[in-house]
């Protein structure tokens, strides 16, 4: 079996998922307790909200039958045509909020996957090299405690203590470190080719990133370390060694290559922090992006917006999951395709 | 408040004689720039001096910005229902015809010079000012009014149109029966509202009766004037813009402030108007970032990023406040602190115009029950253990602003009239009550309190304890749930629960805003028609002697008010409610601004008359 070949028949497979995964989400939303239409009306007492649901209700057509409804929505979907929000942005069209809202998350994401790769991946590496020494335990210890903090509770600590450094940062504080930005808010992206508008956008992201990518810069050390001390003792690493291989030579082309292979799936894996494990930290930053959008527009049942926010996210994660196995069989050719027999 | 009532009595006709000279002198006033009054006169002179003069230091003081966190910026058209931030910018985008002046809930005129009203007080004719402008640099005409009315009514993006077409005030218009599910109703028929320019400048407009506060409802957000044309959502029209630009990005209107820049979601920036119609508003730009967290909220105003802020109630410790003055409104103006970053900050407080309240459904609940649990609550406690002494404990369905009489007339009557303990829990009256309809400690009476768990979800856990242990005692087991607003809402249409929470807040300064839930009919949330008696009977006959007496007279707003306060007695009687509190809204500023004392939660939130000390 070929590459493309493979490539077809995982994307095959992956119409089931898709279909599950906004069905569940219609679901949930128009089965489960949800009403848009009460989300919309707002706190007010009985006979006018009663009226504005029936009319709200009527305007969303939400009073068709439920398979009329989940049909215009999958039909809807496979054609791209993802309508506009009900609830949360009335009348602005999905594609639209997912251009504005999306690229923060994306930029946060990829912080959020940068910092543990450069930090994680190497402290690891370095432990697993120099296993058992003082320097490894000082390297797993920190990595194992900041594993455990839970990104909810680090993102208010490090609210807490960005907010009182005011004699930190050269005596700048956070804020005034460098360049002029707010510990709180989204961050510009309108600027991003220009060197300050840069440094802006990843100061502002910075701290936001650090919290949601700690739980994977733990997980990755731990793993880089397992993996090199696995690789380390193998036969080829001795052969190579007798043969006469320089050190930085045999690191560089059989340990860390190999031992890269277990990491790939952990990497790919984080950018789906950029879905699930973004909404809390960009709430506590104000950052505003997609995870915020989705978590908002489910807890309001806006159909369209969830929907359409899903149907992404989905063929964003079964992309990412070919991606993934395709990049196994560049790093790893012992991997093929073809089935076992 | 006692001087609201005579206000509100005084004959119309005085008041609309008066007004073509108000019209014009009283405009530059009406904006907020008298607001602080004692402190704030001066101010706003010197800063108008300083403002020209400022321009070149400008660039190094970043401007006369004010930061702001809001909570949400999503929808801005007058003609949707908008969260509180989004109202907070179309506020200061739209303008309406009338305005509430800083020191009183009268409407004055805004963008009208001068209008009469009919001897039948039916027809409004007004004459709109020949200066006024949108940001867009058209001529605000009496089509655009046509227009935006006819939006308002027609609009298939309108959830505001019940305003004029339905309740005590409607501006006449026809109706066509359309047929929906098998179910005939009356709709709207578009282009059949009452509304016509006479000339450029003249609109006339004819409600289907007198109504006695019309005024209010003209100086009300949706009725804002938008450019005629600017979107084809109503017949005859193609639109300039598409209808999301309008909504979202880039709404046109009268107001002191035009847009800058919107970040759907995140950041809005508005820029002072030059051409504005009223007085040049102090601040360039205003800034608001919406922020929804609450921690980060609070972080933002402790970093100073913002210059006037909202504490969380979490965060809230009532022993910082020190309260030095009390305004006409009942404003409470003083300082707050020492902050968590050692600023000691101005502080202000105003009353909401709203009644939080428990709703029983009378289908499920009997009234035994209901009448057991409000005596064996103390409102009192709800306020100082739910809300931190912040607000105060209801009894009433009108809030005291606007109960005939005013606060101390308010008081008055619930202290020697609420049957259920005036400030105090009456636990053995509750227990007897529960045993006589046949209740004791081994036939338990079960309910369900439903809370919502999106708006103040700490001092409703705390109520909700609260009352779960005095249910306890007087053989009620109490099983708390919680769910978003939008669940208990839905529920509460579809009548599934027993209890749960909710609140309403007061569109225009009548009792009869609140009053009319409370009366026996179709779609009432507490189903008081399904659980008949002497005292819904009373109630619904009031409501009808007040839907009699909706004119401007003095007569008329006699019976009413005698008619409010049956209601309120037959409410008492039947216990549909229990009421909780009526909250006030606060505002925190730093000492470089000087922000204008809210009045009322009638009055629009505007910022326009803060000054850079």
């Amino acid at each position: 079996m070929n590459r493309l070949a493979y490539l077809l028949r995982r994307i095959v497979l992956s119409i089931p998922v898709v279909w599950l995964g906004v069905t569940a989400t219609f679901l949930i939303i128009r089965v489960g307790p949800l009403n848009p239409a009460a989300a919309i009306v707002g706190p007010v007492n009985s006979a006018q909200a009663q009226e504005r649901l029936d009319q709200i209700e009527e305007q969303l057509g939400l009073n068709d039958p439920i398979h009329v409804q989940y049909v215009e929505y999958i039909v809807d979907l496979v054609t791209f045509n993802l309508g506009q929000s009900w609830v949360l942005y009335p009348g602005q069209d999905t594609v639209a909020l997912l251009v504005q809202f999306g690229p923060r998350t994306i930029w946060l994401g990829f912080w959020a996957v940068l910092i543990p790769i450069f930090i994680g991946i190497p402290l690891g590496i370095y432990s697993g090299l120099n296993v058992n020494t003082k320097r490894d335990y000082a390297a797993s210890i920190t990595g194992i405690v900041w594993r455990a903090m839970p990104n909810f509770w680090l993102a208010v600590i490090l609210l807490a203590l960005l907010s009182r450094t005011e004699t930190l940062f050269f005596g700048t504080g956070w804020e005034s470190f460098l360049v002029e930005t707010q510990l709180i808010g989204a961050p510009d992206l309108s600027n991003l080719w220009t060197i300050e508008g840069f440094t802006i956008a990843t100061k502002q992201i910075l701290p936001a990133a650090f919290v949601l990518g700690s739980a994977s810069m733990g997980n990755e050390l731990r793993l880089s370390r397992t993996a090199v001390l696995e690789i380390i003792t193998e036969d080829y690493i001795d052969t190579a060694r007798a043969v006469g291989v320089s050190r930085y030579r045999l690191i560089g082309k059989h340990v860390l290559r190999n031992a890269m292979i277990p990491l790939i799936p952990i990497i790919t894996s984080e950018a789906y922090l950029l879905v699930g494990g973004s909404v809390l930290v960009e709430v506590v930053f104000g950052i505003n992006g997609i995870g915020t959008l989705f978590f908002d527009a489910m807890t309001s049942g806006d159909l369209p917006l969830a929907g359409s926010l899903m149907f992404v996210f989905i063929l964003l994660t079964v992309s990412i999951n070919i991606a993934q196995d395709l990049l196994y069989t560049l790093i790893d050719p012992r991997i093929g395709y073809a089935e076992h027999r | 408040m006692p001087e609201t009532d005579p206000q509100d009595g005084a004959p119309r006709r005085t008041f609309l004689k008066i007004a073509g000279s108000v019209g014009t002198v009283g405009l530059a006033g009406c904006t907020g720039g008298d607001t602080g009054e004692a402190d704030g006169n001066g101010d706003t002179d010197t800063e108008t001096d300083t403002d020209g003069s400022e321009t070149n230091t400008e660039d190094e003081t970043a401007g006369n910005t004010l930061s702001l966190s809001i909570p949400d910026a999503s929808n801005f058209d007058p003609v949707q229902i908008k969260d509180d931030g989004s109202q907070l910018v179309s506020d200061h985008v739209f303008s309406e015809l009338f305005t509430l002046p800083a020191e009183s809930i009268e409407p004055t005129a805004q963008l009208v010079s001068d209008y009469t009203v009919s001897e039948d007080g039916q027809t409004y004719t007004f004459e709109l000012r020949e200066d006024v402008t949108f940001h867009n640099g058209e001529q605000l005409t009496a089509q655009d009014v046509v227009y935006s009315w006819e939006r308002l009514a027609a609009s298939e993006n309108s959830q505001e149109g019940e305003n004029i077409l339905e309740g005590g005030f409607q501006i006449a218009h026809e109706t066509t029966t359309e047929t929906v599910d098998g179910e005939e109703q009356e709709v709207y028929e578009p282009g059949s509202l009452a509304v016509e320019a006479i000339d450029e400048y003249t609109v006339e407009t004819t409600l289907e009766s007198p109504f006695f506060d019309a005024l209010f409802w003209f100086a009300y957000g949706s009725l804002s004037p938008v450019p005629e044309g600017i979107v084809g959502d109503i017949e005859g029209y193609d639109g300039e813009m598409e209808y999301s630009e309008f909504s979202s990005q880039n709404p046109i209107g009268t107001g002191p402030y035009r847009i800058e820049s919107v970040s759907t979601g995140t950041e809005v920036v508005l820029a002072a108007d030059e051409e504005y119609h009223g007085e040049q508003p102090g601040p360039d730009q205003l800034s608001m970032q919406v922020v929804t967290d609450t921690d980060a909220i609070h972080q933002r105003a402790m970093n100073r990023n913002v210059d006037v802020f909202q504490l969380p109630n979490s965060r809230f410790d009532p022993s910082k406040v020190s309260i030095d003055e009390t305004d006409d409104l009942g404003q409470e103006i003083g300082t707050y602190g020492p902050l968590d970053n050692g600023d000691t900050v101005n502080y202000s407080t105003w009353d909401e115009a709203y009644t939080a309240y428990f709703i029983f459904d009378c289908s499920r609940v009997e009234k035994p029950i209901r009448q057991a649990l409000n005596y064996a609550v103390n409102q009192e406690n709800f306020v100082e253990q739910g809300f931190r002494g912040v607000g105060e404990p209801a009894f009433h369905q009108a809030p005291p602003s606007v109960y005939p009489g005013g606060k101390e007339a308010y008081d008055r009557h619930a202290e020697e009239n609420f049957p259920y303990g005036y400030r105090e829990a009456q636990l053995d009256q509750a227990r007897s009550v529960m045993e006589d309809a046949g209740y004791g400690e081994d036939n338990r009476a079960s309910i369900t309190l439903s809370l919502y768990n999106d708006r103040n979800p700490d001092a409703y856990s705390r109520i909700a304890d609260l009352i779960r242990s005095k249910a306890q005692s007087i053989y009620i087991d109490l099983e708390i749930n919680r769910a978003p607003f939008n669940t208990i809402i839905d529920e509460a249409v579809s009548g599934n629960l027993d209890m749960y929470t909710l609140g309403n807040g007061l569109e225009y300064p009548s009792p009869m805003d609140m009053l009319k839930f409370g009366r026996p009919y179709d779609g009432n949330l507490v189903r008081w028609r399904e659980d008949p008696s002497d005292a819904s009977e009373r109630a619904a006959e009031a409501w009808e002697e007040i839907q009699d007496n909706l004119g401007p007279t003095d007569a008329e707003q006699e019976a009413r008010n005698e008619a409010f306060i049956q209601m309120e007695e037959a409410i008492w009687e039947d216990a549909i409610y229990l009421t909780n509190y009526h909250p006030r809204g606060r505002q925190w500023w730093y000492d470089h601004v000087d922000v204008p004392i809210q009045p009322s939660g009638f009055h629009d939130r505007l910022f326009d008359g803060v000054t850079f000390e």
